[in-house]
């Protein structure tokens, strides 16, 4: 199985052991994993702010990275909705483009659901262990895709000595939504700190958010609060789990 | 009278026509979508009806007696007596005349008030004074606990609304499994051969418009009560 | 006697233009109370639409949503087609059919209506449609005193507020104010009991039941094979309203038509338990005509209002799916962003997710250039939308009319053409990495390193510039790690063999 890495931008700069985890647990599992270098950004936010001539333009080099791929998988919700939801939208007028967005789309997948549906893992047959407990965010673009919360925390349950625990209002967004983090700061600010009341109403000591733009935001938002809870994705729990990272790399 | 532009029946059409891209005798784009039964339809004729409307109707806070029509005077005694009401108005052909009414609220107490105004002038005047009101139903609804009330020459409108109190007579046989079913019986019927009233009762009236705290009876009746007669 | 302070409450709904949410956004994040009341009113309906919706219809509920979708969009495809046969059905039954291009239009058919029938006293009930075009300050005009008999909607009106929810339009009132509200007004005995309150109102209102000359509804379908009118509601109220006066008129959108009565099955089934995880509201009200001649009451005169203002116009192909909106409320209580800044945020009748598409759709962009923008594009609402209305979709739709009409800030377009410059080419990509990598852990440098562990070569910034200066308002900002995923890439990676083959050696 040859699989094509869509890291996102956010992960390449500022959550590369998402990355890394995620290149582990894939060549564990047996697959081929090649990273296009000439991937940047899937477009969403030209996408969601209105500019859909540069949305267009970097969709147009995301198809051209990915064309060949076999499979896409990206650490990303809202980057797998931009590519399967949104590319033929952009195309709308263009039959051509929309017709090769439409074939990216049908072979890209979030990491977590590539595990799921895909490779349909079974991570207590793999003897994956992670010792914690911890709560589980649930990233909202992964509404676009038709996962529901219940579907990652599944998979978690199959983790021996990861015990999950439950989070209040677990599907409620946190905020992040890209720009608008930035230019709504009182309304997101609000809807932040909901979610590290929330946090910290649960009991854990980590919270898994799989999502960069998710972490930034929550995490960012927990120390500001003087919350010191562990933020790590799936894909590094699995990492950790299977002896392919240590704990403290 | 006062000089008003208004609009036009053809130019509301013509402006809806723009947007539509629609000319006037198009077909229309697509058959109606059919409603398919597979996902709307809740009950059926394979349900148990009585004892489904019995637990949906108090499951909504309405209150049911079930009983045979040779107990149903009795039943309505006791419904009577437990609200503890003094002045009914009463639906003039409940049941199609299968109980007595009127002498079974006579002999409980409770005094018949005339609601029958000159014109609707009187509107429902008379009726403030009453403490209860007592309907039949044009038909019930098993899946929601539904009562069906249709305007009619024996009735008022503010029978089964202007009382605190409202007390409604449901045969069995008016028992229909589902909505779709209630709907399916009047197919047909067009527009002015219907009552000019029907209204679904799926419970007391209620609101939680203060900072979400649930009252009962804020317009319409506080206690609904369904005497429910099994065998007709 | 209570009065409509329309000051207050219209500025509320119709504040001045353009509308900008950050104001009124900003004082309700911070409004303690508000918080609560609006959390309570809207999690617990919007877990119990969820419940309700999964415990009835199982997996079929997603189906259904879809059929719900499907009957009005047919409706509003072939609208032309559908308001004839309204009209011409409904007329057959003895109602009177009007048409009001726009909100003076409308109101005017009313005062000319209470006019000819010397209304002194008007009853009303909930019509989101008579909020639009403003009515009561019209009819109090021409002497016809107009009383809003929705339990919340009384209160708000006796004092000179305005509705903050479609369903339920005073969650961010309390108590107290209420009771202030009914001394001031009513002379009534200080009380903040809500039983008492609403024992209070009761008797008030059922005065003005029996003296109404003219009842005033809204309408939540017109059936257009009978001609019929439904609303739907809670509190017996609408009842009054459409049976106690001798004449009743109805004010309806246009898109509130549904081709069958069998249609209601569907929408019926879904539309209370999306808004208050009802099965179905108290009642629901069928009104196919005025009265017959063998009746004993009900209104001589029954009149519909066929309301336009702007709803032609947004039946547009592009925005022609809002119109499938049947008011249930449930996008407003799903919505994360609706339960921090409450309705009145949103300047307009209509508030929440449906409001921040479809007010701009009817008021023009220009004059609401934030709404559709003040989303984090989570889809809640489209999940909970019982017609399947693709909110997301038609949010980003305006975002990309208002740049297309120039209605966005130079800086901001600015802004996003570099950053989309930048992403376009390796070298710039690389560049701009670059830059954040040095420019932010720079500014960071006080915090680094940050002990062991991963992430320890990360700095924080509770300060950051420019643009990015709106984040660290409310939270820290995580600087770049020292190096990128790429650099590991190229540097540390060692793809391994597949596990078949280390097998082999």
């Amino acid at each position: 199985m040859r699989i094509a890495l869509f890291v996102t931008c956010l992960n390449d700069t500022f959550y590369p052991r998402t990355g890394i985890a995620v290149v582990k647990v894939l060549e564990k599992l047996g697959c081929e994993v090649e990273f296009p270098k000439a991937q940047t950004c899937c477009g969403q936010p030209m996408w969601n702010n209105g500019f859909t001539p540069e949305a267009r333009v970097l969709a147009r080099k995301m198809i051209t990275v990915f064309e060949e791929a076999q499979y896409v998988v990206t650490p990303s919700g809202s980057c797998a909705a931009m590519v399967r939801e949104h590319y033929e939208q952009a195309f709308e007028h263009d039959a051509v483009w929309r017709d090769r967005a439409r074939r990216l789309a049908a072979k890209t997948y979030e990491f977590v659901e590539f595990l799921d549906r895909v490779l349909k893992v079974d991570l207590t047959e793999l003897g994956v262990r992670w010792e914690g407990k911890a709560a589980y965010h649930y990233s909202c673009h992964l509404r676009a895709l038709g996962i529901k919360a219940d579907d990652p925390q599944r998979i978690m349950r199959q983790v021996e000595g990861l015990d999950v625990m439950p989070l209040d209002k677990q599907e409620q967004c946190c905020g992040f939504g890209g720009t608008f983090a930035m230019k709504y700061p009182d309304i997101s600010g609000a809807m932040v700190n909901d979610k590290v009341s929330c946090i910290q109403a649960a009991d854990c000591d980590a919270v898994i958010s799989n999502d960069a733009g998710c972490t930034m935001n929550i995490a960012g938002a927990c120390r500001r609060a003087g919350e010191a809870k562990r933020f790590i994705t799936l894909a590094e729990v699995i990492a950790e789990g299977m002896g392919l990272m240590d704990k403290g790399e | 009278m006062s000089e008003i532009e208004t609009d036009t029946r053809d130019a509301l059409l013509a402006r809806v026509r723009a947007s539509l891209s629609r000319k006037a005798g198009d077909e229309l784009t697509e058959p109606v979508p059919e409603v398919d039964d597979r996902l709307a339809r809740l009950a059926d004729h394979d349900d148990d009806l009585i004892a489904m409307f019995e637990q949906r109707a108090q499951e909504v806070g309405m209150q049911v007696y079930r009983c045979t029509a040779e107990q149903a005077p009795l039943r309505i005694a006791g419904a009577v007596a437990m609200l503890g009401v003094r002045k009914a108005v009463v639906d003039r052909e409940i049941a199609q005349g299968l109980i007595d009414i009127d002498a079974v609220l006579t002999q409980s107490g409770v005094a018949l008030i005339d609601w029958s105004g000159v014109g609707s002038d009187q509107g429902f005047g008379p009726q403030y004074d009453a403490d209860l009101g007592v309907t039949g139903v044009a038909a019930a609804l098993a899946e929601t606990g539904t009562l069906v009330i249709h305007s009619r020459p024996s009735s008022s409108r503010g029978l089964s609304l202007v009382p605190h109190n409202h007390l409604a007579v449901v045969r069995a046989s008016e028992i229909l499994p589902d909505m779709l079913d209630y709907w399916q019986s009047l197919a047909g019927i067009s527009g002015k051969d219907l009552p000019s009233s029907q209204v679904f009762i799926t419970g007391p009236s209620k609101t939680a418009d203060i900072e979400g705290v649930l009252i009962q009876g804020v317009h319409g009746p506080g206690q609904v009560v369904i005497v429910l007669i099994e065998n007709a | 006697m209570p009065t409509t302070d329309s000051t207050t409450s219209h500025d509320i709904l119709f504040p001045a233009l353009p509308y900008s949410v950050h104001q009124r956004a900003g004082h309700a994040v911070r409004d303690v109370q508000l918080q609560q009341f609006i959390e309570r009113a809207t999690v617990t309906k919007d877990d119990g639409r969820k419940l309700v919706l999964e415990q009835t219809f199982g997996d079929r509920a997603d189906e259904l949503r879809t059929l719900a979708g499907r009957i009005k969009q047919h409706a509003l495809d072939n609208l032309d087609h559908y308001l004839e046969q309204f009209i011409d059905r409904a007329t057959q039954a003895g109602t009177q059919v009007h048409f009001a291009k726009d909100d003076r239009q409308a109101n005017a058919i009313a005062m000319e209506i209470a006019r000819s029938i010397d209304a002194k006293l008007c009853v009303k009930s909930k019509s989101m449609v008579t909020e639009e075009t403003h009515l009561l300050p019209a009819l109090e005009g021409i002497g016809c005193e107009t009383i809003e008999t929705d339990l919340g909607e009384f209160i708000l009106q006796l004092d000179g507020d305005a509705p903050s929810h479609i369903v339920t339009p005073m969650i961010h009132k309390d108590r107290a104010a209420v009771a202030r509200a009914f001394e001031r007004e009513l002379g009534a005995a200080y009380t903040e009991d809500p039983k008492e309150l609403t024992q209070i109102a009761r008797d008030y209102l059922r005065d003005k039941y029996r003296r109404a000359d003219l009842g005033i509804s809204g309408g939540n379908f017109l059936v257009a094979e009978t001609g019929g009118v439904v609303i739907c509601t809670n509190e017996g109220n609408g009842r009054f309203c459409t049976s106690a006066p001798r004449v009743h008129i109805a004010f309806v959108g246009i898109e509130k038509i549904v081709p069958r009565q069998e249609d209601l099955g569907v929408l019926l089934k879904l539309l209370a338990r999306s808004a208050t995880a009802q099965p179905l509201t108290c009642y629901t009200h069928i009104m196919t005509g005025p009265r017959r001649a063998a009746e004993p009451d009900g209104p001589e005169q029954m009149h519909v209002i066929l309301v336009d203002n702007g709803r032609a116009e947004v039946l547009r192909e592009e925005t022609r799916e809002m119109l499938r909106c049947i008011r249930c409320g449930a996008c407003l209580n799903a919505c994360p962003v609706y339960r921090k800044v409450g309705g009145h945020s949103y300047g307009s009748v209509y508030s929440g997710p449906i409001g921040a598409i479809l007010t701009p759709a009817l008021k023009g962009l220009g004059n609401y250039p934030d709404l559709a923008d003040a989303s984090s594009l989570c889809g809640a609402c489209y999940e909970a939308c019982p017609v399947k209305i693709d909110i997301p979709k038609h949010l980003i739709r305006t975002r990309q009319a208002m740049v297309n009409a120039g209605h966005t800030k130079p800086a901001d377009r600015l802004f996003m053409r570099l950053w989309a410059r930048s992403l376009r080419y390796g070298w710039s990509y690389w560049f701009g990495g670059w830059f954040q990598r040095k420019l932010f852990r720079m500014k960071a440098k006080k915090t680094l390193p940050t002990g062991t562990g991963p992430y320890a070569d990360r700095g924080w910034l509770s300060k950051a510039p420019g643009p990015v200066a709106g984040w660290t308002s409310q939270r820290d900002l995580p600087t770049p790690t020292s190096k990128s995923f790429r650099h590991w890439w190229d540097h540390e990676h060692a793809p391994s063999i597949p596990s078949k083959a280390a097998e082999d050696e």
